[in-house]
């Protein structure tokens, strides 16, 4: 189980760093500005994850939850938010939070299909 | 002389007997106090009853505040305005920047250290943070506001303080005003009672007393106030043994934790640590040596050198402390003339009064977990979601709103009261609560227990259940006459507010122009137990009484009871249990609960977002224009009205940007008033929103499975397929293409209006795909 919970700590843990080179990575079609509030979300889901790896998946909630509402439109935040509430046993939360999620996510988007396939798993 | 012999021999006896009996005795009752005094001090647990902060300011790029709210905030959380900054607690404002040192706190999350930033404002907007060095700081949190303790009433509240980080000024000054020898006696001095006598003899009064700090302690701790002989020999001996087992520091650290101070309403606050919150709103360290005086000062009467209640007289007091600080090389001459010129510089406010409805609700959440005697002893800390900018404007607002709408339906001032409940959409996270027409009358919170009939509020449910029933917002539906039969033989003959009938309208007007015909109809077509059924979802777990009228509201709800069942609604169908409490730790803050937000699906979101639709034209063209003429379009303000029968109740429910609130305006003796839901709360929601929505909010894309279809104001029954028209709903996609005679061009179907550019900048996310 403590195994277990390390490798999904560590998988939480690449997760956000694909998340940070995904987002910092260059976009050629990317013209709008970018949102002041974008980093700020950034580094609360670095916190989350550093809490996650270090077994308190309440703060790490509640970090994600801050950055959910100071940007909700953040598909990834739901995404992790998800896997926390997966990591501390609760399922029904995860789910929700994926729902959450989707509502933000634009039809046909990748992040649309994502948590459609997330979604879609027992 | 032998029998005189024998007298002397007998007298001395009895001496000698009643000395030995008196020595026993005296032992025994030293032994006595000794154990008492050891056993009481060392189990002594100081009684400190829950603190309550409200949600912090929490400043980072985007986060929307204006300068004058920061200002605002910076003032209310006592830090001082300065040239230049040396120290946490202080700031400067100069054109578009704040500069400011911040106070370290150990959030229970993550902790805050103590920092100088500068924030920097566009068009009065907070546009950047950055350290001294210009380098940009993502985010920062001031220390909490504290809202209140929870404690019984008459009940003594404290902050408790350590010696070594209490001002050095405060503890020398307190010890030469108090107990010059304390240092040197060993629990009395006869010097000090030798004083005092003098003194005393000569004025032919008692004017002075010869207690040392550590008999005032004892006399605190352990004994009552009596001024009998008895009483004092007792505390001159207990203030002996005292010592023998106890060092100096601790005596005057325990002292200045325990010292009445002042009386703030029915809490006893005890100690400097609270006494500095309490008159100054600001932490001990910050204090400057006229408010150290001061505090000093008020010990020798707390109510009759009250600062705030005898100002002079607390002045005057002030000044003789500092000429005694002076005179005992404690502070310079220069020092004390500065400090002799200053203003008492009090800024209280920090009691419970403002928010005595917020505490009233957290209160009632926090005893579902913790029993009185926690609350009441233990110091636990209290985080809540209650934000008193939010507090601030909203109770402001509803005083001068409803100043306004009495001025113009020449109402007699005063009359109306009112209640709020503002809510953060998404969390159910509880902003603020406003009980009353005026924070200071407290008591009574009609956000919570004020039971009033809702009227028209009630119609979103009402229409929520046809939708989910397979009904749209273009159908038709007749506005006439409705004659309902109940079970008990009577009939049920509902009206429109102008007795009026309108005939066959589509929907979306019956819903937005809030025809009680029409929607008496849809009600009773979609059947009452589905609107029951629905009323229920959405989180209402009151007693509804099953007959027709429910779907026009004869129903009595609470603001609070209000704001849960539409808060489902504008949160896109998932319901989250409106709470205040975040998460509770001790004083240490360490974690004993936290409060997560946790949501359920209640609505799908099609049919959400679709009411949500049919809410914001409510605003946009119905019952609610009035919050149009005043809010801007990108809050995308929604809502209904409710008017209860002969307008004893005037409701507004409603959402702008992130937030969401209800609102209630009537009168305590449920009369009839010359207002509606338009007329009168519409106006308090309108100006609370006006200034505490955000219009950055978020842009959310329309469900794929809607469309909307939009319409000129003149030519009604014309539909377009997009949004490319004044007015516009949002209706399944199928019913959208089938019913629009014309297709607008390019335009967007997000639910907002807005275009974003998430969905390029998300582009690239396919390795999330592979990981999971």
């Amino acid at each position: 189980m403590a195994r277990s919970n390390f490798l999904n700590a560590l998988l939480l843990l690449a997760l956000a760093t694909l998340v940070a080179c995904a987002t910092v990575a260059p976009e050629p079609e990317v013209i709008e500005p970018e949102d002041p509030r974008h980093s700020v979300v950034q580094e609360l889901q670095r916190q989350a994850v550093a809490r996650v790896q270090q077994g308190d998946y309440l703060p790490a909630i509640s970090l994600l939850e801050r950055a959910a509402q100071i940007k909700p439109d953040d598909v990834g935040t739901y995404i992790l938010l998800s896997r926390a509430h997966t990591l501390r046993g609760d399922p029904d939360q995860a789910r929700t939070a994926l729902q959450r999620g989707q509502l933000y996510a634009r039809p046909g988007s990748a992040d649309a299909a994502r948590i459609e396939h997330l979604l879609s798993r027992p | 002389m032998a029998k005189k012999k024998t007298r002397w021999q007998a007298f001395w006896g009895v001496v000698l007997k009643l000395t030995i009996v008196c020595s026993i005795l005296f032992a025994a009752l030293l032994v006595y106090l000794d154990f008492y005094v050891r056993d009481r001090f060392s189990q002594h647990v100081w009684s400190v009853p829950a603190k309550v902060y409200g949600a912090p300011l929490a400043l980072y790029q985007g986060s929307g505040q204006s300068q004058q709210e920061v200002v605002w905030w910076l003032q209310r959380m006592g830090y001082r305005s300065v040239n230049t900054i040396s120290g946490p607690g202080e700031y400067r404002v100069s054109p578009q920047r704040i500069d400011l040192f911040t106070r370290a706190y150990d959030f229970w999350d993550e902790p805050e250290t103590a920092r100088q930033l500068t924030l920097n404002f566009n068009n009065s907007v907070l546009a950047t943070l950055t350290d001294p060095q210009g380098r940009a700081v993502l985010s920062a949190r001031l220390a909490p506001p504290q809202l209140g303790s929870i404690s019984p009433a008459h009940a003594e509240d404290r902050v408790l303080e350590r010696l070594a980080t209490m001002p050095p000024t405060l503890v020398a000054g307190l010890v030469a005003v108090e107990d010059r020898r304390f240092f040197q006696h060993h629990g009395v001095s006869p010097v000090a009672i030798g004083r005092a006598l003098v003194a005393n003899v000569r004025s032919g009064r008692v004017e002075q007393g010869g207690s040392t700090i550590t008999q005032q302690l004892i006399k605190n701790m352990f004994l009552t106030a009596d001024q009998t002989l008895w009483r004092k020999g007792i505390e001159a001996l207990m203030a002996v043994l005292l010592e023998l087992h106890v060092d100096k520091e601790t005596i005057l650290e325990t002292y200045m934790n325990q010292v009445f101070i002042a009386q703030d309403g029915q809490r006893a606050v005890h100690g400097f640590g609270l006494a500095a919150q309490h008159l100054y709103g600001r932490p001990l360290e910050e204090l400057t040596i006229g408010q150290q005086a001061t505090l000093i000062g008020i010990l020798r009467g707390p109510s009759y050198y009250s600062p705030v209640r005898n100002p002079e007289r607390a002045l005057a007091r002030r000044n003789v402390i500092l000429d005694v600080m002076a005179e005992q090389r404690i502070i310079s001459e220069t020092q004390k003339r500065a400090s002799q010129a200053e203003p008492l510089g009090l800024n209280s406010g920090t009691g419970e009064g403002p928010y005595a409805a917020a505490m009233d609700l957290v209160r009632r959440q926090l005893r579902l977990w913790y029993p009185d005697e926690v609350l009441n002893r233990e110091g636990l800390h209290i985080h809540t979601s209650i934000d008193i900018y939010a507090q601030d404007v909203a109770q402001r607002q509803m005083q001068e709103s409803l100043q306004t709408i009495e001025r113009l339906h020449r109402l007699p001032a005063n009359q109306l009261q009112g209640a709020m409940v503002l809510v953060h959409r998404d969390s159910g996270d509880v902003r603020a609560v406003i009980g009353a027409r005026t924070s200071v009358q407290g008591g009574f919170n009609r956000a919570m227990d004020a039971r009033r009939p809702v009227g028209s509020l009630l119609k979103p449910a009402v229409y929520l259940a046809a939708l989910e029933t397979g009904r749209h917002w273009l159908m038709e539906v007749e506005d006439g006459p409705v004659v309902v039969a109940a079970r008990d033989g009577t009939e049920w003959r509902p009206q429109n507010f102008d007795r009026t009938s309108n005939g066959m309208v589509p929907m979306w007007e019956a819903m937005s122009r809030s025809y009680n015909q029409a929607a008496a109809r849809v009600g009773m077509e979609t059947g009452l137990g589905e609107v029951l059924r629905s009323i229920e979802r959405l989180g209402f777990n009151g007693n509804l009484p099953v007959v027709p009228a429910v779907i026009l509201g004869a129903v009595d709800m609470s603001a609070y009871e209000v704001a849960q069942i539409y808060q489902p609604v504008f949160s896109d169908g998932f319901r989250a249990p409106l709470k205040a409490i975040t998460a509770v730790t001790t004083a240490d803050q360490e974690v004993l609960n936290q409060f997560n937000i946790r949501t359920q699906q209640v609505i799908a979101p099609p049919d959400a977002q679709a009411m949500q639709s049919a809410l914001q034209l409510t605003v946009r063209e119905g019952t609610g224009r009035y919050a149009s003429s005043v809010l801007s379009p990108g809050l995308r303000p929604a809502g209904k009205t409710g008017t209860s029968d002969q307008q004893r109740d005037s409701w507004f429910a409603g959402e702008a940007g992130e937030l969401m609130a209800v609102v209630w305006v009537g009168e305590d003796n449920n009369a009839p008033m010359p207002i509606t839901g338009s007329t009168g709360a519409l106006r308090v929601w309108t100006h609370t929103m006006e200034q505490l929505a955000h219009s950055s909010y978020d842009a959310k894309p329309l469900h794929s499975s809607l469309r909307w279809v939009s319409w000129h104001p003149d030519q009604p029954g014309r539909y377009w397929l997009g949004d490319c028209q004044a007015l516009r709903i949002a209706v399944p996609q199928a019913i959208a293409v089938a019913q629009a005679q014309r297709t607008c061009q390019g335009s967007s179907d997000q639910l907002t209006g807005e275009q974003t550019p998430e969905d390029n900048r998300r582009r690239g996310w396919g390795w999330l795909d592979r990981i999971f």
